[in-house]
């Protein structure tokens, strides 16, 4: 066969193959729920505390990527390092039963507090399932906020892992806080994050760690995942890149 | 207007049926003979030659999906038209693509009958599905509509190293496949 003949044989693929490709891509903002930033642009205003890195204080974070996932099987090391230009320890399963879905690459850039962007960075977001039930992990490169996470709920082989939970009222880019919401985010009762369509209150819960020069976060938004089943993903995690 | 309603004026031989195409696929059986062919105005004749053919084939056939359909009779006139030129008057970028396929193939002694070119479509269709979306939707870019790499890269947001990288271990994994299968092109 010559390669002409080849061409001319792809040719004789099935249409729902060729009707997938004609799926439209696009780039969506992916929610990121971003308390450890707010929470820093927060702490570190009251106590003047700085970024160690750039002397600049984090105002924000937002993220993107595709809406068609980069990954449908666990990336190997050698990819995530081509993709995000750093080294990360991932894992196809938990004991808890969670199984890797999907994995996207995020386009990240973090905002001083005066809106000016500051850096740009890729990480990874991959989505682990369970009898329905999501949660998502994320990975990239280490930042320097100390002053965010506050106090570790407990050290696990060398490791620092946090664990935070709270109420996010999610509202749309533009939203202007009414007198409640004022009250309500003075009392803690709700973080807020822009960025939505519509006003959304998720209950949200985030297990962070950083490892070998990355940071790691497992968010789970109304998930039927308790505390201790994200601890133990953390602490298998961090067992497993231990041993890698 | 529905791909239906538009067979449908083929099968009443109305001629809007050729405007209702051009006007919904036109883009799509431009790109394809643009990726294929260099000038504009080859692949204009070829644009041409396509809407005169759906009109000769359609009926008796009645595609399932339009745009397939379309692309395909695109990809045969213009490989034919492509053949035709000279030298001088290839696309290079379209080149480029037939080279990357040489990685699947054997032996250039060969020649397959119209079952045979058959068969080895069906293999790649299952080699094809057996890959994730992402290997798949890129390979059917590069090698059906012979899209460029930088185009591959716009649309799916993958740097053009990556979108490289997955077409060269997709092309090593289909030659292994058809092997595996007693297929040797």
């Amino acid at each position: 066969m010559n390669n002409r003949n080849l061409f001319k044989a792809i040719g004789g693929i099935s249409d729902d193959l060729i009707a997938e490709t004609a799926n439209p891509v696009k780039k969506i903002k992916r929610l990121k729920v971003i308390r450890t930033a707010a929470i820093a642009a927060a702490v570190i205003a009251a106590l003047g505390v700085t970024s160690v890195a750039t002397g600049v204080i984090v105002g924000s974070r937002t993220g993107s990527s595709w809406n068609i996932p980069t990954y449908y099987s666990l990336p190997d090391s050698e990819t995530v390092k081509e993709d995000i230009g750093i080294d990360v320890r991932l894992m196809d399963s938990f004991s808890s039963g969670y199984t890797f879905k999907a994995g996207f690459v995020v386009d990240n850039t973090d905002y001083d507090t005066a809106g000016s962007p500051m850096r740009d960075f890729k990480s990874l977001d991959l989505t682990y399932e369970k009898d329905g039930d999501d949660i998502s992990l994320s990975a990239g490169p280490a930042s320097e906020w100390d002053a965010e996470r506050g106090e570790a709920e407990l050290s696990y082989n060398g490791c620092d892992i946090y664990y935070t939970a709270y109420a996010n009222k999610l509202v749309p880019a533009g939203y202007e806080l009414t007198e409640q919401d004022e009250a309500d985010k003075a009392s803690g009762k709700y973080v807020f994050s822009y960025g939505s369509n519509e006003i959304q209150i998720s209950e949200v819960q985030s297990v962070s760690w950083s490892a070998n020069g990355a940071d790691y976060c497992i968010t789970a938004i109304d998930s039927t995942a308790d505390k201790a089943t994200l601890m133990s993903i953390a602490e298998e995690m961090i067992d497993f890149g231990s041993l890698s | 207007m529905e791909d239906k309603r538009i067979i449908d004026l083929y099968f009443k031989r109305d001629e809007s049926a050729i405007a209702e195409t051009a006007f919904k696929y036109g883009g799509l059986v431009r790109s394809i003979a643009r990726n294929i062919l260099r000038s504009d105005a080859d692949a204009e004749e070829c644009e041409n030659d396509v809407y005169n053919a759906a009109w000769n084939a359609i009926p008796p056939e009645r595609p399932e999906n339009f745009s397939a359909f379309l692309g395909r009779i695109t990809r045969n006139i213009a490989l034919d038209r492509y053949d035709y030129n000279t030298a001088a008057k290839r696309n290079g970028s379209f080149d480029l693509i037939l080279s990357e396929l040489e990685e699947c193939i054997s032996s250039r002694e060969t020649t397959e009958s119209e079952y045979e070119q058959k068969l080895i479509a069906e293999y790649i269709d299952k080699f094809l599905r057996q890959l994730d979306y992402t290997k798949r939707v890129v390979f059917i870019r590069r090698y059906w509509y012979a899209d460029g790499i930088r185009d591959i890269s716009d649309r799916y947001g993958y740097s053009e190293s990556k979108v490289k990288s997955m077409l060269s271990r997709c092309r090593k994994q289909l030659k292994k496949y058809l092997e595996r299968n007693g297929i040797t092109l």
